[in-house]
């Protein structure tokens, strides 16, 4: 058996690895605040020496915000946000997902319609509008609650977002591995159900759990994308006024929180919404490259092009071309028919 | 006769407890947010308010009390409510019918196209799985802006303000993703069926590949297609509400729901206003398992799906 090859992840896994630390270390080693940086819009004098936001150009990489703020700066203060929020909740909602999941398909079985019943909101009713529903009383900007109280309850709500989803679909790995021979021969020589969950069904659910937990990556930044759109920050919004001009901004410069805040002028400044997004879509494009290496890895085909080697990647192409094309038909398959 | 009586009880006590479950269910979202004490201080944490949990679950199941048929109709049949549907369901429409020619097209280029080819698109397609429609909305609306300036010329119209209710541009923003994963699904579907023995049958027996896949294939893959396109119609949706939320569609059903969150009075109005958004997929899923049911799998057995 040829050894799986985890290539892609590693280079993926090592690249978000160096966006978060330098997110991490922005504070400690990075340049000057970029809070400061309203300083930099006038001259000795008090005089303004021009209007934010700056375009991109060499001072200033990914160009400026409305209040003159460094956007590359930015970016990198809110990506440990991002991060971090993203990994917190599908951690959480894969382990305790699964874990439920596991005990009601095993031991309380008769719980699983009910459950169905009562989450049943959840599968028709689009989960941006439930996102919306929950967060919007606790994130818009005119209330006194703590940033930190703020941040607790979004992270809750995005748990329960895609916490049914993960139920049910371990559940139903979970009856899928039930089935086979090998654990019904289990009970049979009198093995208990723990024994059949520790020594049976986990060994079999660990692949599926990292897998989970990429999709979970993905479907929380998607929603907290759609969720900024709606002025729904991580944190809340920022009601300091720091330049002059007020509009609604992201306390905590989380990178959907980026985008949504600067969607309203794409016309004018571009690059204030399309510097995060650009890193978000990275980050996506990184998360989905980890993604279909694992599911190339479990469904134990050959990589994807690019990732192998040559010889072995001609010799795949060629075994397929042989199995799909009419001319080279072969007996294997006649013999197959006669049976 | 006792045996089938009390089989027939029996159901009918389970979908009773499974409805109880639902508007159990239903009442906890609407309260959930009074599940928690958000009244801290500063460096304080999220704490659990179970008394004003209570009184607030108390009272939405209260109101849901209040649910009668005529002011369900009294609610449906208003002009803005309808004339908001008719406008969200026909970008829907348009949008689910672009969806389904051009990811068939997809899916057909990349199957029938030469092994090496099809390979590339594959993994290339692969990448759009799970990239986020926003991607999407911004290219398209960057493309539109970049065209207005540049050359002074302007394809559609994006915002919904005052009286203007595009349709074109809300069509193509929430249906390019989907198109492009329908076909993705679709391509995915017929590869996994390659390898059934009725496919080497009809090569061996000279069928052409265009003709096995666009007659044989796709009747076969449809109980399993159409769960995965239950994904892209809720994934449409979603799209819907960000759309019409972020080019301000102020008569479009959205906005109604948005408006019954935001400024409702009464509970049932915002539950009317999410079930009529979502009913007509409902009904549009049952139909299309109906249809898979009769056509396909009553027809051909389960064994071959």
């Amino acid at each position: 058996m040829k050894p799986l090859s985890f290539k892609k992840t590693k280079i993926s896994l090592s690249i978000l690895l160096v966006l978060l630390l330098a997110s991490l270390f922005y504070d400690f080693l990075g340049p000057e605040d970029y809070r400061t940086m309203i300083q930099q819009l006038y001259d000795d004098k008090g005089n303004l020496l021009e209007n934010p936001p700056h375009p991109p150009g060499k001072e200033y990489l990914l160009g400026t915000d409305r209040d003159g703020r460094d956007n590359l700066l930015l970016i990198i203060d809110g990506l440990k946000y991002t991060i971090a929020t993203v990994i917190i909740v599908s951690f959480f909602r894969v382990c305790i997902g699964t874990l439920m999941g596991v005990i009601a398909e095993t031991w309380l079985p008769a719980i699983k319609p009910l459950f169905k019943a009562f989450f049943l909101p959840f599968q028709y009713v689009p989960l941006l509008l439930i996102g919306v529903l929950l967060t919007d009383p606790v994130s818009f900007a005119y209330n006194e609650i703590p940033v930190i109280v703020k941040v607790e309850y979004q992270l809750i709500v995005l748990f329960l977002l895609g916490f049914p989803s993960v139920f049910f679909y371990t559940t139903d790995l979970v009856k899928e591995i039930n089935s086979k021979s090998f654990v019904t021969s289990s009970y049979l020589l009198g093995g208990t159900k723990l024994h059949v969950v520790v020594k049976q069904i986990l060994p079999h659910l660990k692949p599926q759990l990292a897998l989970l937990f990429v999709q979970q990556v993905l479907q929380t930044m998607q929603v907290m994308l759609g969720l900024a759109m709606f002025n729904l920050f991580l944190g809340g919004p920022d009601k300091e006024n720091i330049y002059d001009t007020h509009y609604t901004k992201s306390i905590s410069n989380e990178l959907a929180g980026l985008t949504g805040q600067n969607f309203w002028f794409l016309k004018y400044a571009p690059w204030m919404a399309l510097s995060s997004l650009a890193v978000l879509l990275i980050i996506f494009i990184l998360v989905i490259m980890i993604k279909n290496e694992l599911v190339a890895n479990m469904s134990g085909q050959i990589g994807q092009i690019g990732t192998k080697g040559f010889k072995r990647k001609k010799k795949f192409e060629a075994e397929n071309e042989k199995k799909i094309t009419p001319g080279k038909f072969t007996q294997i398959h006649n013999k197959v028919l006669d049976q | 006769m006792k045996n089938q009586l009390w089989g027939i009880l029996r159901k009918a006590l389970f979908y009773l407890m499974m409805t109880g479950t639902f508007i159990l269910g239903l009442a906890f979202f609407l309260s959930f947010l009074s599940l928690f004490d958000f009244n801290k201080k500063k460096g304080e944490h999220l704490g659990l308010s179970f008394g004003h949990f209570h009184k607030q679950f108390k009272q939405v199941l209260n109101q849901f009390g209040d649910f009668t048929p005529a002011g369900l109709i009294d609610y449906v049949i208003n002009p803005k409510v309808v004339g908001g549907f008719l406008h969200s369901y026909t970008i829907l429409g348009i949008s689910l019918v672009s969806i389904i020619l051009l990811g068939s097209l997809i899916a057909f280029t990349v199957i029938l196209s030469p092994f090496k080819i099809r390979r590339k698109l594959h993994t290339f397609l692969d990448y759009f799985e799970g990239l986020p429609d926003l991607v999407f909305i911004f290219a398209i609306n960057m493309m539109n802006i970049i065209l207005l300036k540049e050359y002074n010329y302007k394809i559609f119209s994006m915002y919904g303000f005052g009286s203007n209710q595009p349709i074109v541009f809300p069509v193509i923003v929430i249906s390019f993703l989907p198109a492009i994963l329908f076909g993705l699904f679709l391509f995915k579907s017929m590869e996994d069926e390659e390898s059934e023995q009725y496919i080497q049958l009809g090569f061996s027996k000279g069928l052409s590949k265009s003709y096995l896949y666009s007659v044989h294939v796709i009747r076969n893959i449809l109980p399993v297609f159409t769960i995965k396109f239950r994904n892209i119609i809720y994934m449409l949706l979603s799209n819907l509400v960000l759309v019409e939320h972020m080019y301000f569609y102020e008569n479009a059903h959205t906005s109604e729901i948005i408006f019954q969150m935001y400024r409702g009075t009464h509970i049932l109005n915002l539950v009317y206003s999410i079930v009529l958004f979502i009913i007509p997929v409902i009904i549009l899923e049952f139909l299309i398992k109906m249809f898979v049911k009769y056509t396909v799998t009553r027809k051909r057995g389960e064994f071959q799906l």
